[in-house]
């Protein structure tokens, strides 16, 4: 009988070698694992394509159905990638926006910073068009924390009611699922033209809120005139940060073709002094 | 067969006597404006604390006297707010505006003079055009909500109904938009923020009514509310555009050559 390790040379105990055996069990453990991620992931995203198609086509059960606690991660991976694409769309439809009229958003942005830098001593700066598309991301999922925020601040705070708060934010990220659909849409629709994905984008707004609307609806456990009023509070906010988003995009191009024109203006009077010999 | 009057002894036309007939009619017209007095108040009262059901017993009741009367309110408010708050905007606009150029001046060590602002508007153009732009707004939103909730996405309901719903949910706008013509003295941003409340919630009790009251199909909803909302403001933006022009070319002097 053998008393040695035929592998690594350590002594058997109880016929079984100590370091083998233990990293074939660390190796069994890795590899259901590993599996179980796999399924795990495989789940996560099938669960996305069945609310993305729920969404379209029965939003109110869908809500019911998903927003649960135990989806929070799918929630959260949701609203990531939903202010992901929206700040994708803000920098396509600004790029484009100027495209057509025959200037560049690179070449824009850096003429900003370079005016920035000759402002400093007055205080003023002008918006960096260039990071435009990063902070409109990032206020989408500000937005999008605040508005659970609020919710679970109505419920708890204002009308003493228990609501977990992992669901409000799957509720809000369910909801966001189709709002990246449409926003996917938009950004390839402002390829075509501009308009066209501001057209898109503001009906997808006007989708996105009657959902949250149905949303807050499906979750709620205040009565009925304590939701109505949590909803319009909720919309409310959501439609000044569609406001400010939708400003700050227009100060942007205001001042962009404000810099261009007077750039445009300035290569025109040189070419023309150029031209006369002067 | 009776040929007198046995209440005042005056002699009957066709079996009915013309002095007790005309008080009777007086007296049922005063009760049909002592009911939609009541029914205006009871409104006023009961919207903010119970505002579905107020709205599914007025939307039920049909009263179709009642929600003109609302909406006439609503228009006029709507004329008297636009040209309050255009008034107020262009002073609050311009002395924001002053106190930005004055401090920029100041930093670059230059002097300024404000701009002046105390150009009043003629009331009659800016009433007239905030009157007939609400009028379009409540007209396309009904008919617009009839044909998506109620016809395309199969909702139930009548068009007096959508017509009730609304007129009573416009109690909020018109409402907000009267306390914001009070706080416009002091702040346009103020203002700004409660129009933008009322129009808010007139929204949302406008959706929740479809659900509850008209019975709208809830999973057609978020397809059919954007389209009317959208098409709404293109609509009476589309008219606010027709009838500015046709003012515009009225007012023009007339060349003979």
């Amino acid at each position: 009988m053998a008393k040695f390790c035929n592998k690594c040379g350590t002594p058997l105990v109880d016929g079984k070698c100590p370091n083998c055996e233990s990293e074939v069990k660390e190796e069994k453990i890795k590899d259901s694992e590993d599996k179980k991620s796999v399924s795990t992931e495989e789940n996560i995203l099938t669960e996305y394509f069945e609310i993305l198609k729920g969404m379209f086509t029965k939003p109110v059960q869908t809500i019911k159905k998903y927003a649960t606690e135990k989806n929070l991660a799918l929630g959260i991976g949701s609203i990531v990638i939903c202010s992901i694409l929206f700040g994708v769309l803000i920098h396509v439809l600004l790029s484009n926006i100027f495209s057509s009229v025959g200037l560049d958003l690179s070449v824009i942005s850096s003429m900003i910073e370079m005016l920035n830098t000759q402002l400093a001593t007055t205080g003023i700066s002008l918006p960096v068009i260039g990071s435009t598309g990063v902070k409109m991301a990032i206020m989408f999922a500000l937005a999008s924390v605040i508005m659970a925020g609020l919710i679970y601040l109505m419920h708890v705070v204002i009308f003493k009611k228990k609501l977990d708060f992992k669901k409000i934010i799957t509720m809000i990220g369910v909801i966001e699922v189709s709002f990246s659909a449409f926003l996917l849409v938009a950004t390839i629709a402002s390829f075509i033209h501009y308009v066209l994905g501001i057209i898109i984008t503001i009906f997808a707004i006007g989708f996105f809120l009657v959902q949250f609307h149905q949303g807050i609806l499906a979750i709620a456990l205040t009565n009925r005139t304590q939701t109505i009023y949590t909803i319009a509070l909720c919309v409310g906010i959501a439609i000044i940060a569609f406001i400010l988003a939708f400003v700050t995009v227009a100060v942007c191009i205001i001042v962009a073709l404000i810099t261009g024109i007077s750039q445009n203006l300035d290569s025109l009077v040189q070419s023309s002094w150029g031209s006369m010999g002067l | 067969m009776a040929k007198f009057c046995n209440k005042c002894g005056t002699p009957l036309v066709d079996g009915k006597c013309p002095n007790c007939a005309d008080k009777k009619d007086v007296q049922e017209t005063v009760e049909v404006q002592q009911d939609l007095g009541n029914s205006l108040l009871d409104i006023l009262k009961n919207i903010w604390k119970k505002p579905i059901e107020t709205i599914k017993k007025y939307t039920e009741d049909g009263s179709m006297p009642l929600a003109l009367i609302l909406l006439g309110i609503a228009i006029v408010v709507g004329g008297l707010y636009t040209y309050f708050y255009t008034n107020s905007v262009y002073k609050g606009l311009g002395k924001d505006l002053n106190s930005w150029l004055t401090s920029i001046a100041m930093m670059s060590g230059e002097s300024f003079d404000p701009i002046v602002t105390s150009q009043t508007f003629p009331f009659f153009g800016l009433f007239l055009s905030g009157a007939l732009m609400t009028l379009a707004m409540y007209g396309f939103l009904i008919l617009l909500s009839k044909l998506f909730v109620g016809v395309i996405f199969k909702g139930k309901g009548t068009l007096k109904e959508y017509t009730s719903t609304i007129a009573v949910a416009s109690v909020f706008p018109t409402v907000l938009s009267a306390i914001g013509i009070i706080t416009g003295f002091i702040s346009y941003k103020l203002t700004a923020i409660i129009y933008l409340s009322g129009l808010v919630i007139f929204i949302v009790m406008t959706v929740q009514s479809f659900l509850e009251v008209l019975k709208a199909k809830e999973n057609r909803l978020s397809y059919a509310i954007p389209l009317t909302v959208i098409l709404t403001y293109v609509a009476a933006i589309i008219v606010i555009i027709i009838i500015a022009a046709i003012f515009y070319t009225s007012n023009q002097p007339v060349y003979y050559y």
